[in-house]
């Protein structure tokens, strides 16, 4: 495996955007529902504003993995609106 | 020479076939409300109609799909009216089959009575002749008819015209629809100039229909109608008091049929799809069903962009799965079988015997386009699961909850449909997890969707999470085969 | 009023006539052209067929004809000056040959009630199937070169 494959969908993140997105979570102090751990990796934000109905046009899925190996359910994910986490300009 | 007059088949024939082309005009203009866009190549890229019958416009930034499109047209001109598809459906293909039944015995009768001399252009005379009539029809006079026959030059080419040009050309057109039909015979969608050039070739066809009707029956009015609908009603010109309130009460009559079966169809959507649907389907069963796909589209033939149907489920669920390329994703298929097995996204790709298809896809509603889709024959996880003997049919389960997703599809629960298993059997039902050469977009069913190429589009589920082999469906949903079937009352077997 | 076009369902059927739209510019200025140059043709026909009419009906003729082929060429330029002149050409058509068969023309009172004419017939249903195209380009049912439509979906 090694590289991530991409969806037609998703935006791989540079490391800036994936460090903004680790700021977020801290400040919202976002913790994990599997383990309740807050360390995250964060992986590739898949674009739901235009898909999906419930969604505002901007949003973001963006992939967390819970960093906890014991985490019972280690793939999550936050929504994001394009604002806090992409870069503008 | 034999005698041209109307015998009592002719007449019988003629007013049936009043009944059933009226019912096929209106349920017509139901399927055209549909999809209420008409193209010219096979993509129905959006923006390219010809035509539109709908002022609806449709959001940029938003998904949508053509479902959000469809237009509820009032039951004056379509059967039922109100954006009922899969009644108009029913009783487009139900009146069909009445009307090419009436056709084929009037066609026969023709020939084996002598009476196909009413239709034999004896010279090419007849077209100067006919020339004549029309400045006649000018002036406002009435031209002579043919020495010994019922009819003007004119009269004699156009009733040609249209029993043995413009009803065949619109039972072709119209075949050339079928997704079955279209599969096995690819060559032949062609000759029309594609699936949808054959679409607005049929409006086409209706139009002329409507023209027709509209002269013919101004003509009658004009002729004398006592005269003419005497003859046909009686079969002489004795009695034309008698045939005027005949007529009328004959034309009241079909009226009557049209308005009591469009209100007994919106009363009782349920009865009638079982009534009708068990004529249509049972003539399905031998003429369609059993084709098999036969074509292969070029890559250059690959629309740009392929339309869409259904959304995706919203649960958040699902939107994480996607996020991580559906990692978490599973398939289940059970039921009936040996091995009851699960499957991820990675062992599916893994399987052996990967394959790829280009074909037209065919909409319920009307729209096609050509894709590419690759993924694992269906018939390669029928073999690994291993059908119990008792398993007939496969109920595909999708993670799209329609009550909340779709909100243009009335009704409520998750998507699912039923397929036959000899279906599943077939060497072109696939289970798709690529389009294109790319990752099956969300929007196509990603991660996995269900190609069946002689069916049409919503029997092809999508965001598939779940495949279970059962013996009977009628205690799955409202036991009509699906979702669709249980809510907007299609047909289970959709092979037109 | 409204009442009477709720019952009777003309109300419907006149708001069905908005949802029908075409994207043909093409063949609605192309057929509108030829349809005005049909109308000038037998207008030509009349002028140069020796009928005896008098000079100034055949002035008339002369000048509708001339009309028609600047209308034909208008449109086919994408003017739209043509649309409004084929318009009174087939209204001109329309009111010279009514007037001819009711009224009397000067010098033409044989003409009354002479409505046994095919290509007097003719004329009157092309100017009239003119008119029909033009309202509907008006109306936005359909669209004439050069303009297209914008639709997305
Ligand atoms: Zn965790």
């Amino acid at each position: 495996m090694g590289t991530e494959k991409t969806r037609p969908e998703s935006t791989v993140l540079s490391d800036r955007q994936k460090h903004r997105v680790t700021e977020q979570l801290r400040h919202e102090q976002t913790t994990c529902a599997g383990c309740g751990s807050g360390d995250f990796t964060v992986g590739q934000a898949l674009y739901v504003g235009f898909l999906f109905l419930d969604e505002e046009n901007g949003n973001y899925m963006v992939a967390l993995t819970c960093n906890n190996p014991e985490c019972p359910a280690p793939r999550t994910g936050i929504t994001l609106h394009e604002s806090a986490f992409l870069d503008v300009g | 020479m034999y005698e041209l007059d109307f015998p009592v088949w002719i007449r019988i024939t003629h007013w049936v076939n009043l009944l059933f082309i009226t019912l096929l005009i209106r349920s017509g203009v139901e399927i055209l409300g549909t999809h209420p866009k008409l193209y010219w190549r096979n993509d129905s890229k959006p923006g390219t109609e010809w035509a539109r019958f709908t002022r609806k416009t449709m959001p940029t930034d938003k998904l949508y799909d053509t479902l959000d499109e469809e237009e509820s047209y009032s039951s004056l001109v379509s059967m039922p009216g109100h954006k009922q598809l899969g009644l108009g459906r029913h009783w487009h293909f139900f009146s069909v089959i009445g009307w090419i039944l009436t056709g084929l015995t009037y066609v026969i009768l023709l020939l084996a009575t002598g009476q196909w001399h009413r239709y034999w252009p004896y010279s090419w005379s007849i077209f100067p002749t006919a020339w004549h009539d029309l400045l006649t029809y000018l002036s406002f006079n009435l031209p002579p008819l043919l020495p010994g026959q019922p009819y003007d030059a004119l009269q004699k080419l156009t009733y040609a015209f249209v029993v043995f040009v413009l009803a065949p050309f619109q039972i072709l057109t119209g075949a050339a629809q079928s997704p079955a039909i279209e599969a096995r015979f690819p060559r032949y969608v062609r000759l029309w100039g594609g699936r949808q050039a054959a679409r607005s070739l049929h409006f086409f066809g209706l139009i002329l229909f409507v023209l027709f009707i509209v002269v013919h029956v101004t003509l009658i009015a004009v002729w004398g109608w006592g005269m003419l609908t005497s003859l046909m009603i009686f079969g002489d010109v004795e009695s034309r008091q008698w045939a005027i309130v005949l007529s009328l009460v004959i034309i009241a009559a079909v009226v009557a049929v049209h308005w009591a079966a469009t209100k007994y169809t919106l009363r009782y959507p349920r009865r009638t799809q079982r009534a009708l649907g068990a004529v249509v389907m049972g003539v399905r069963k031998w003429s369609l069903k059993p084709l098999v796909s036969k074509q292969n589209y070029s890559a250059a033939e690959l629309s740009p962009e392929h339309r869409v149907n259904g959304k995706p489920p919203i649960s958040d669920d699902y939107k994480i799965m996607a996020a991580h390329n559906f990692a978490d994703w599973r398939l289940e298929v059970a039921g009936l079988v040996e091995n009851p097995m699960t499957f991820t996204l990675q062992e599916l790709q893994e399987l052996s015997g990967t394959q790829t298809q280009r074909v037209l896809h065919n909409c319920v509603q009307g729209w096609s386009s050509i894709g590419e889709w690759s993924g694992v024959p269906l018939r390669t996880i029928v073999e690994l699961v291993g059908p119990l003997p008792e398993a007939r049919f496969l109920c595909v389960l999708s993670m799209q909850d329609s009550g909340r997703d779709e909100p243009s599809a009335p009704g409520q629960g998750q998507f699912y449909e039923i397929i036959d298993l000899s279906l599943a059997r077939h060497p072109d039902a696939l289970l798709a997890y690529e389009m294109n050469g790319g990752l099956l977009p969300i929007e196509h069913g990603a991660p996995l969707r269900l190609r069946l190429e002689n069916q049409v589009g919503f029997k092809m589920a999508k965001w598939i999470d779940r495949i279970e082999f059962v013996s009977d469906y009628s205690g799955i949903g409202e036991g009509m085969g699906g979702w669709r079937e249980d809510n907007v009352f299609y047909d289970k077997n959709v092979e037109i | 009023m409204s009442a009477v076009l709720r019952w009777t369902g003309i109300g419907k059927l006149i708001s069905f006539y908005r949802h029908i739209q075409f994207s043909a510019p093409w063949t609605t200025t192309g057929s509108a052209s030829m349809l005005v140059c049909g109308i000038g043709a037998i207008h030509l026909y009349l002028l140069s067929g020796n009928f005896g009419f008098p000079t100034y009906l055949n002035a008339y003729f002369a000048l509708l004809s001339a009309a028609a082929l600047l209308s034909a060429v208008g449109m086919l330029l994408g003017r739209r000056p043509g649309w409004g002149l084929g318009s009174l050409v087939a209204l001109a058509a329309i009111a010279v040959y009514v007037a001819s068969r009711t009224l009397g023309l000067p010098g033409l009172p044989e003409l009354v009630s002479r409505w046994d004419d095919p290509l007097g017939t003719f004329s009157l249903a092309l100017a009239v199937l003119l008119l029909f195209v033009h309202v509907s380009v008006v109306t936005g049912m359909n669209v004439a070169v050069p303009r297209r439509r914008d639709w997305h979906d």
